[in-house]
């Protein structure tokens, strides 16, 4: 959405590049952690149900 | 970013307003398609100035007593501080106690996208006055106006709009807040359009005020979400009682009540039995206001630390010229900027939805309000975060302001649906939307919104970069539903099963 504000005002063009370049890190980060998860917050959750009353 | 006029001086929120905004799609859905669009537009910017003046040279000067002060507990009672009530009466006066409420019912008949960015400033100037604003006046009007008979109408908008009364809106209980099906106050018939209330509800935002809709179950033997009703009860005569305020260290000045209900009076509000179907409307559109407060403090936390590292001089120049005080003040700019296009696209979608009846803006509007709800209210606290540290020793002292705007913003990722809630949300939409459509994998998503988007240059390559990886995620999460369970998870009755689950 900053992308098309900077198309309305090329003023706005360096904030617009700032978000994607976040955008784009804050999602390759969230995928990495996706593909090391090494299955323990699932391990830990039926622990917890085997142990519930 | 001025602060003697929360609109004019806030070049962002001017330029979304004269710029982004298409107006002439909201006039025509609002106001009819014969309206006078640049006349109408010109009403509400005038609406706005006038309020951004009053916000900032009124409101927030006082925000601090506000805060000291906190709630009024004597004698049994609980009321709002005095600089608090004097808030909400300027703002009365101004005209704007329930900014939506329309003419013909004495109020503004401002559009959501105005009555949003009225809240924006209103939560920069205080988030406890904001919270009073649009809980006690704003949601009770609204949802009157939405499901209200014509006598409901009659007697509540009138002085909603004058703000002569004061509302609230009682979901939570004790032992249900996010799940919502799990309420347990009930409703029961007692002849002559009355019903009889019975239970506790608890965190009500503006609960000592006058009347409150209260989310009950009035079907007998029903469960989860199905069964619920919206009532209408009156507080004159003891009908029910605010048993407490909680003494919190977020909004002080806000009263966040419990209320018990035992044997009270009440009238229904819509359709016995459409409760949730009803309240969810109302829950869309708090979460979209929420994630809008979050703009607001963050927009107070920003102003302040730009204002503050301008003037702090340290090893010979003002500390924003030190590349991390720079870094961390840019980094807070681009936030609050994208949290406030983010909000204002769903806002116009909303008004689109609501009033225009748009079926494709109402799916896009789904689609935004969990990503406004956690960005912006993330984004707040990061921000505030931020301006404190800008601050340094002087942030934690409490003559400076950010100390509560970081203590406030805390506030906005937990009430209306905490932020994991918003991402179970999301996640759960975009799954079955992925699911539906499975193809849009190999195109740019199940996202309209993300997939139609393209741009020139540096922050093209990283947009669609960033679409890319989460296409990708998607991609690995549906390859691993198909390897576990089929391929006719992709069916649409698996995938409805699998959503829900």
């Amino acid at each position: 959405m900053l992308g098309e504000r900077a198309k309305l005002n090329p003023e706005r063009r360096r904030l617009a590049e700032r978000a994607a370049r976040t955008a784009r890190l804050v999602a390759e980060r969230n995928r990495r952690a996706m593909a090391l998860d090494d299955g323990s917050v699932a391990e830990r959750v039926a622990q917890w149900r085997s142990e519930r009353p | 970013m001025s602060a003697t006029n929360f609109f004019s001086g806030n070049p962002d929120l001017v330029e979304v307003f004269d710029r982004v905004i298409p107006w002439p799609a909201v006039v025509r859905a609002v106001e009819g398609v014969d309206a006078n669009v640049d006349e109408t537009v010109s009403t509400w910017r005038e609406v706005l100035d006038v309020a951004g003046r009053y916000m900032a040279s009124e409101i927030a000067p006082r925000a601090a007593e506000v805060d000291e002060i906190g709630v009024i507990r004597e004698n049994g009672t609980v009321r709002m501080n005095e600089p608090m009530t004097e808030n909400l009466r300027g703002l009365a006066e101004l005209g704007l106690a329930s900014p939506s409420v329309p003419a013909e019912f004495g109020g503004a008949g401002l559009p959501f996208t105005v009555t949003m960015m009225l809240a924006e400033m209103l939560a920069r100037a205080d988030l406890s006055t904001q919270v009073q604003h649009g809980i006690g006046w704003n949601s009770p009007a609204a949802l009157i106006l939405r499901f209200g008979t014509e006598q409901q109408k009659a007697r509540y908008l009138p002085i909603l709009a004058k703000g002569g009364l004061m509302g609230a809106v009682a979901m939570t209980e004790p032992q249900a807040g996010s799940d919502v099906g799990n309420v347990s106050t009930t409703a029961t018939p007692a002849g002559d359009d009355c019903w009889l209330l019975k239970g506790r509800k608890q965190f009500i935002s503006a609960g000592q005020g006058d009347m409150v809709i209260v989310l009950a179950r009035c079907v007998a033997g029903s469960t989860g979400l199905d069964g619920l009703g919206m009532f209408i009860a009156d507080r004159e005569g003891d009908n029910y009682v605010v048993e407490r305020a909680e003494h919190k260290f977020v909004i002080r000045g806000s009263p966040t009540c419990a209320l018990v209900f035992e044997g009270t009076r009440a009238t229904a509000l819509g359709k016995p039995g459409d409760g949730w179907k009803q309240i969810l409307t109302f829950m869309n559109e708090s979460r979209l206001g929420v994630g809008i407060q979050g703009i607001g403090v963050a927009t107070a936390a920003l102003a302040k630390a730009s204002e503050y590292a301008a003037t702090r001089v340290q090893m010979g120049k003002p500390i924003r010229e030190h590349p991390m005080i720079a870094e961390m003040l840019l980094d807070m700019e681009t936030t609050v900027a994208g949290a406030r296009a983010l909000a204002y696209q769903a806002a116009v979608l909303q008004d689109r939805a609501i009033f225009g009846g748009d079926q494709a803006a109402a799916r896009d509007a789904r689609e935004l309000t969990p990503l406004v709800k956690w960005y912006c209210t993330e984004g707040a606290v990061r921000v505030c975060r931020l301006a404190l540290q800008i601050h340094g020793g002087y942030g934690v002292v409490d003559e400076y302001d950010v100390g509560r705007y970081m203590r406030d913003s805390l506030i906005t990722p937990i009430y209306e649906g905490t932020s994991q809630i918003q991402s179970l949300m999301a996640v759960k939409d975009l799954m079955k939307w992925t699911m539906q459509r499975p193809s849009s994998l190999v195109r740019g998503g199940p996202s309209r919104l993300l997939a139609s988007a393209s741009f020139a240059g540096r922050g093209g390559a990283d947009f669609a970069a960033a679409r890319g990886q989460i296409v990708g995620m998607l991609r690995s999460v549906v390859g691993g539903l198909v390897r576990r369970r089929g391929v006719g998870i992709l069916t649409s009755r698996a995938c409805s099963a699998s959503a829900r689950s």
